[in-house]
C-alpha cells in the first residue's frame, strides 16, 4: 500500500512532466464521450423550415439506391428520368438530372412506389411516428387570358399549427388550412420571396412561378391526362376552381418562435406547389386517375435524435431496391453526394479506441520518461529493501493515477460539453444521466490499454538495479 | 615543439560569477602566464574554484569576465564548433572521472584523437603502441573501460590527452579517485612526458606531492591567486598576486 | 592574427563516419531494450499505415471494378463517381494509421531522449575530445537509422500478414510499401528529432556537468519550470 501511495506523490509532485500525458487522455475521453453523442442524429432545428414543407426527417425513394462497400454487385451508370412535381429528389439532390447516379446493375430505376405496401413496413419501424404517401401531381394554374403556368397540386394533412412539422408558421398572408378544408377548394398558392421594402410596396425577386395571391381569389387550375407509357398529355386537361385561402414561403435557416426575428434566411425553396387537403387533391385528381402515383414516402420520426439510428433501420426493413434519406442529411452535406450514396463500414468505434491506445501509449511514455529520471530514487527503493512486485505496483500506480487523473478530467470536460449540445436536441435530462453513467464505465474501461502498456514500463523498472543509487556523481 | 613564440597559454582577469557557499564569485581576477614546456601545479582547497578555472582553461565552462589566450587565440567566447578544432589539436584533457569513451576499446579510446586527425594508420598505429608501452597498459589494449581498474583507466585517460602532442594538457585532479602507490606512477608519467617530450602541463590537484615536478605553482584561495610560486625560488609575496604585464602576443 | 581568428570561419572536418559507426553499433549492442522499443514502434507506425493503405486502396479499387462498361462513356463517368465517393468515404480509415505514428512517435522520442540523458557524459567527453554539434547529431541519427534497420522489414512483415489475414491472396499495389516506409521513415524522424534538438543545445558544461539541457535555446524555455530539462 504504501508504494501506492509514494507513487501518487511522486507522480503529483512531478505533475508537469506528466503533464502532457494527463492532457492527451484527458483529450482522448473527451473525444470519446462526444463520438458517442454525435452520430446518434441531428439538432433539433436543422432543416426545419425543409422538414416543415415536406412535411417529413426522412424521405424514400425508389432511386438513387445505396450502394455498400461490403457488396460485390455490379454497379452502373444511370440516367435519372425523374419529373420535379414526383418528389423533392431534384431539389435535394441538383446534380442528379444534369450528371445521373451511380446504381446496382439490377436495382430497379425511377418509378412508382407501392405505396400500401411500403406504408405497412415503414409504420413497423422502431422510432417512426408516422407514413404518408407524397401526393402531387402537375398541374397549370391560370394567372391571366389564356396564360397558364406550371405548378404542382400538392394533397397536404393539416392538423392545426401544433403538431410536428407542421407547415403553419410559413404561411405569411391569409390563413393556414385546416381539418375544416377537408374536402373544399380551399388552396395555399406560394409567396414568391419579396424584398423588404416601403411598407405596402411589394417588390418581388425573381422568381421561378409568380401566381398572384388575393384573399378568396378563385384559381382555375388544369390536369393533364395521363398516357400509358409516357408523360401526361395536356391536349385534353381537366380543369377545376380553388380558392386562394393563403399564400406561404419557405425561409430556409429561420426556426419560428424560440428564435429573435432578426434572423434573415439564408434562402428559399421556391417550389411551386399549389397545396390542397388530402381529401380535395384525392377528389381532384380521381377525376383523371383511379389512383395517384407515388414516388416518394414521407417519414415523420419520434424523435429527431435518434434520425441515424432509425435512417439505419429504414433501409434494413426495406431492403436494397430503395433510397432512404434523412433530409438533414441531404441539407448537411449541401446535397452532394457525388453522384452515389455511398455506405462504407463503420469506422467510428475502431477510432475510438485507436484514441484511447494512442492517449495510453502517451501516458506510458510519460511515466517511462518520469520513471527514468529517478533511477536512483528506484534505486534506493531497492537498497531499503523493496521487491519487484513492491517496483511493478509503484510503476502501475503511477500509470493509473495518471491515466484515471486524464479520464476524470476528460470526462467532465466531454460531459460539459455534450450538456450544452443536448440542450440544442430533444433528449432529455434523464436520458443524458443514463448516458453519462454509461460513458463512465466506458472510460474507465479505457484505463485498461495504459495500463497494459504500463505494465511494459513497469517490468523495466522493476529491473533497474541497486547500483543505480551510485550513478549519479 | 611548436613554432610559437611567447606564453602558450595565458589567462587574463579571468571571473567568473556563481551563486557559491558564502559568496559570488568561483573566481576572481585570476591571472596566468605558461610557457612551453612549463608543468604548472593548481593547488588550493576544496571551494577554492580550481576546477572551474580548469574547466574554463578547457573551453567547457565559460568565464562571466577576462579571456583565454592559447596560442593567440582567444577563445573564451568561441562558438561550440570553432572550439571543436582547438580541442582536436591543441587541447589534451584528463579527467578526475576518466571519461574514456565507454563504446571504445583502451586502445580505440587513445587512438581516436588521432583517426580524428585524419593521421595515416601506419603513424596512429606507432604511436599507439609507443604510448600504451609508456603508460603501462600495452597488455589491456582490447579492453572496454568498463573493465578496467581505475588505475588503468586513469592511464589510458593520459595516453589519450598525450596523442597528438598537443599544447596544452589539462588534468583535473588525475590522481583524485587513486590510491597512495597509483598517484606516485601517475605523478611519474607527467614528469616523464614532460621531460622527454616538452609536453606543456597544467594540473590542478590537492595532492602535495606533485608541487615538487611543477614549474610553477598557483595556490588558489576562495577564487583569487594567493600566492604564485616558481621553481627558482621566486617567491611572491603572500595574499599579494603578481600581475606580470602582458599583452596578448600577435603572431 | 588575433582578429582574424575571431572572424574566419573555421571548416571543421566531421569525425570519420567509421568512428561513429563503431560507437553507434556497439551502443545499441549494450541498450538492447533502445532497439526493441525503437524497432518495435517504427514496425507499428509502418504497419498501420500499410495495413491501412492496402485495405483502402484495395476497397477503392474493389469499387471501381464493380462498374459495368467502364470503357464507354457512362462507365466512365461512373467510375470517376465511385471513385471520389470511395475516396472520401475511406478518408478517416487514415486516421489510424495517424494515431499508430503518434503513439511509434511518443514512445520513440521518449526512450531515445532518456537514452540521451544516460549519455550526456559520453556526448560531452565526445565534445571535449573535438567533435562538433553535427557529428553528435550524426551519432544519434547513426543510431536511430541502425534501429530502424529493424523496425522497418519487421513492419512491413507485419503489415503483410494482417493485410493477407484480411483480404485474402489479393496482390496490394507497390504504392502501400512505399507509403508505409515513408511513413515509418517520418515517425522515426519526428521521434529524433527531440534528441538532436537537445544536442544541438547543449553546451559542453551541460554535457560534462551534468546540467539539465533545454529543447530551445531560447532562455525563456529554461526559466518556464514546465518540464526541468533533461
Amino acid at each position: 500500500m504504501d508504494f501506492i501511495r509514494l507513487a501518487v506523490r511522486d507522480v503529483r509532485r512531478n505533475g508537469s512532466r506528466t503533464g502532457l500525458a494527463i492532457a492527451a487522455t484527458a483529450l482522448a475521453t473527451v473525444i470519446l464521450v462526444l463520438s458517442r453523442l454525435v452520430p446518434q442524429g441531428y439538432m433539433k432545428y436543422l432543416a426545419y423550415a425543409e422538414r416543415s414543407f415536406a412535411d417529413a426527417d426522412i424521405l424514400v425513394w425508389s432511386a438513387p439506391q445505396h450502394v455498400y462497400s461490403k457488396d460485390t454487385s455490379p454497379l452502373e451508370w444511370r440516367d435519372w428520368s425523374g419529373e420535379e412535381w414526383q418528389s423533392f429528389a431534384g431539389y435535394f439532390l441538383p446534380e442528379l438530372k444534369s450528371k445521373g447516379y451511380v446504381s446496382p446493375v439490377d436495382a430497379p430505376g425511377w418509378g412508382p412506389l407501392d405505396a400500401g405496401r411500403l406504408s405497412s413496413i415503414i409504420s413497423q419501424v422502431e422510432g417512426v411516428e408516422e407514413v404518408l404517401p407524397y401526393l402531387a401531381f402537375p398541374c397549370k394554374v391560370r394567372v391571366g387570358d389564356g396564360e397558364y403556368v406550371d405548378a404542382i397540386l400538392r394533397g397536404r394533412e393539416f392538423r392545426g399549427p401544433d403538431r410536428p412539422l407542421a407547415m403553419d408558421w410559413q404561411v405569411k398572408r391569409g390563413r393556414p388550412l385546416g381539418p375544416q378544408d377537408e374536402r373544399s377548394p380551399n388552396a395555399l398558392v406560394p409567396l414568391e420571396p419579396e424584398e423588404e421594402g416601403p411598407p405596402g410596396a411589394v417588390v418581388p425577386l425573381i422568381a421561378d412561378v409568380i401566381i398572384p395571391y388575393a384573399p378568396h381569389l378563385e384559381m382555375e387550375i388544369l390536369l393533364p391526362r395521363p398516357q400509358a407509357g409516357t408523360a401526361p398529355s395536356w391536349d385534353n386537361p381537366v380543369s377545376a376552381n380553388l380558392r386562394q385561402v393563403g399564400a406561404y414561403k419557405v425561409e430556409l435557416g429561420v426556426v419560428p418562435g424560440e428564435f429573435p426575428d432578426e434572423i434573415r434566411p439564408t434562402g428559399y425553396w421556391k417550389r411551386p406547389e399549389v397545396i390542397v387537403s388530402r381529401t380535395t387533391f384525392l377528389d381532384l385528381v380521381s377525376g383523371v386517375l383511379p389512383e395517384p402515383p407515388v414516388y416518394q414516402m414521407l417519414v415523420k420520426v419520434v424523435r429527431h435524435s435518434d434520425t441515424k439510428v432509425i435512417v439505419e433501420r429504414l433501409r434494413q426493413a426495406l431492403g436494397p431496391d430503395y433510397g432512404v434519406y434523412a433530409i438533414a442529411e441531404l441539407v448537411s452535406t449541401s446535397g452532394d453526394m457525388s453522384g452515389i450514396s455511398l455506405i462504407v463500414p463503420d469506422m467510428s468505434s475502431l477510432m475510438r479506441w485507436m484514441t484511447i491506445t494512442m492517449a495510453g501509449g502517451i501516458v506510458a511514455a510519460s511515466v517511462y520518461v518520469l520513471l527514468a529520471l529517478q533511477t536512483r530514487k528506484i534505486g534506493l527503493l531497492r537498497a531499503i529493501g523493496a521487491t519487484s512486485k513492491d517496483i511493478i505496483l509503484y510503476a502501475l500506480s503511477a500509470v493509473a493515477y495518471t491515466t484515471l487523473a486524464g479520464i476524470a478530467i476528460g470526462f467532465v470536460l466531454g460531459k460539459i460539453i455534450t450538456l450544452t449540445v443536448i440542450a440544442a436536441t430533444d433528449f432529455t435530462f434523464f436520458e443524458w444521466l443514463k448516458m453519462a453513467g454509461y460513458d463512465a464505465l466506458l472510460s474507465l474501461s479505457g484505463i485498461a490499454i495504459p495500463l497494459t502498456l504500463g505494465l511494459a514500463v513497469a517490468i523495466w523498472a522493476s529491473r533497474i538495479p541497486c547500483a543505480e543509487v551510485l550513478r549519479r556523481e | 615543439m611548436s613554432d610559437w613564440l611567447g606564453p602558450i597559454l595565458h589567462c587574463h582577469e579571468i571571473t567568473k560569477l556563481y551563486p557559491v557557499a558564502d559568496g559570488l564569485f568561483a573566481l576572481k581576477n585570476v591571472e596566468l602566464e605558461v610557457e612551453e614546456g612549463q608543468f604548472v601545479v593548481i593547488t588550493g582547497p576544496s571551494g577554492s574554484g580550481k576546477t572551474t578555472l580548469l574547466n574554463i582553461l578547457g573551453g567547457i565552462d565559460r568565464p562571466t569576465h577576462g579571456e583565454v589566450i592559447l596560442k593567440g587565440r582567444k577563445y573564451s567566447r568561441m562558438s561550440e564548433d570553432d572550439l571543436a578544432l582547438l580541442r582536436r589539436r591543441d587541447l589534451g584533457m584528463v579527467f578526475q572521472f576518466f571519461n574514456l569513451i565507454p563504446e571504445l576499446t583502451a586502445a580505440e579510446n587513445i587512438g581516436f584523437p588521432m583517426r580524428l586527425l585524419g593521421w595515416e594508420e601506419r603513424a596512429v598505429i606507432d604511436r599507439l603502441t609507443y604510448l600504451m608501452e609508456a603508460v603501462g597498459i600495452s597488455g589491456r589494449a582490447d579492453h572496454y573501460p568498463m573493465e578496467l581498474s581505475g588505475g588503468e583507466q586513469q592511464r589510458v585517460a593520459i595516453a589519450r590527452a598525450l596523442a597528438v602532442k598537443p599544447a596544452v594538457v589539462l588534468a583535473d585532479e588525475p590522481t583524485g579517485n587513486l590510491d597512495s602507490a597509483r598517484s606516485r606512477e601517475i605523478m611519474e608519467l607527467f614528469a616523464k612526458f614532460n621531460r622527454e617530450e616538452r609536453q606543456t602541463f597544467v594540473v590542478v590537484t590537492h595532492e602535495r606531492g606533485f608541487e615538487e615536478y611543477a614549474d610553477l605553482v598557483l595556490r588558489l584561495s576562495d577564487g583569487r591567486v594567493a600566492e604564485r610560486v616558481v621553481k627558482n625560488g621566486q617567491h611572491g609575496a603572500e595574499g599579494k598576486t603578481e600581475r606580470p604585464s602582458c599583452a596578448v602576443t600577435p603572431s | 592574427m588575433v582578429s582574424m581568428a575571431r572572424k574566419e570561419k573555421l571548416s571543421v572536418p566531421p569525425v570519420p563516419l567509421h568512428l561513429l559507426k563503431t560507437i553507434a553499433v556497439r551502443r545499441i549492442a549494450t541498450y538492447k531494450a533502445i532497439v526493441v522499443i525503437v524497432s518495435l514502434s517504427t514496425a507499428l507506425a509502418v504497419a498501420a499505415s500499410f495495413v491501412v493503405t492496402a485495405m483502402t486502396e484495395t476497397m477503392i479499387w474493389a469499387m471501381e471494378s464493380r462498374v459495368v462498361d467502364r470503357q464507354a462513356d457512362s462507365g466512365r463517368l461512373a467510375v470517376a463517381m465511385v471513385r471520389r465517393a470511395s475516396r472520401a468515404a475511406f478518408l478517416p480509415w487514415h486516421v489510424v494509421s495517424l494515431a499508430a505514428a503518434v503513439v511509434a512517435l511518443s514512445g520513440i522520442a521518449c526512450v531515445l531522449s532518456v537514452n540521451f540523458v544516460g549519455r550526456k557524459k559520453s556526448l560531452g567527453i565526445l565534445k571535449t575530445l573535438g567533435g562538433t554539434t553535427r557529428d553528435l547529431t550524426r551519432l544519434l541519427a547513426l543510431e536511430a537509422a541502425y534501429t530502424a534497420a529493424f523496425g522497418l522489414p519487421l513492419g512491413l512483415l507485419g503489415g503483410s500478414v494482417i493485410t493477407t489475414a484480411y483480404l485474402g491472396t489479393q496482390a496490394v499495389s507497390p504504392w502501400c510499401f512505399v507509403v508505409s516506409i515513408v511513413f515509418g521513415l517520418l515517425s522515426l524522424a519526428s521521434g529524433v528529432y527531440l534528441p538532436v534538438r537537445l544536442v544541438r543545445n547543449a553546451s559542453c558544461a551541460q554535457l560534462l556537468l551534468n546540467r539539465s539541457v533545454y529543447a530551445f535555446s531560447n532562455p525563456s524555455c529554461a526559466q518556464c519550470g514546465l518540464c526541468g530539462g533533461f
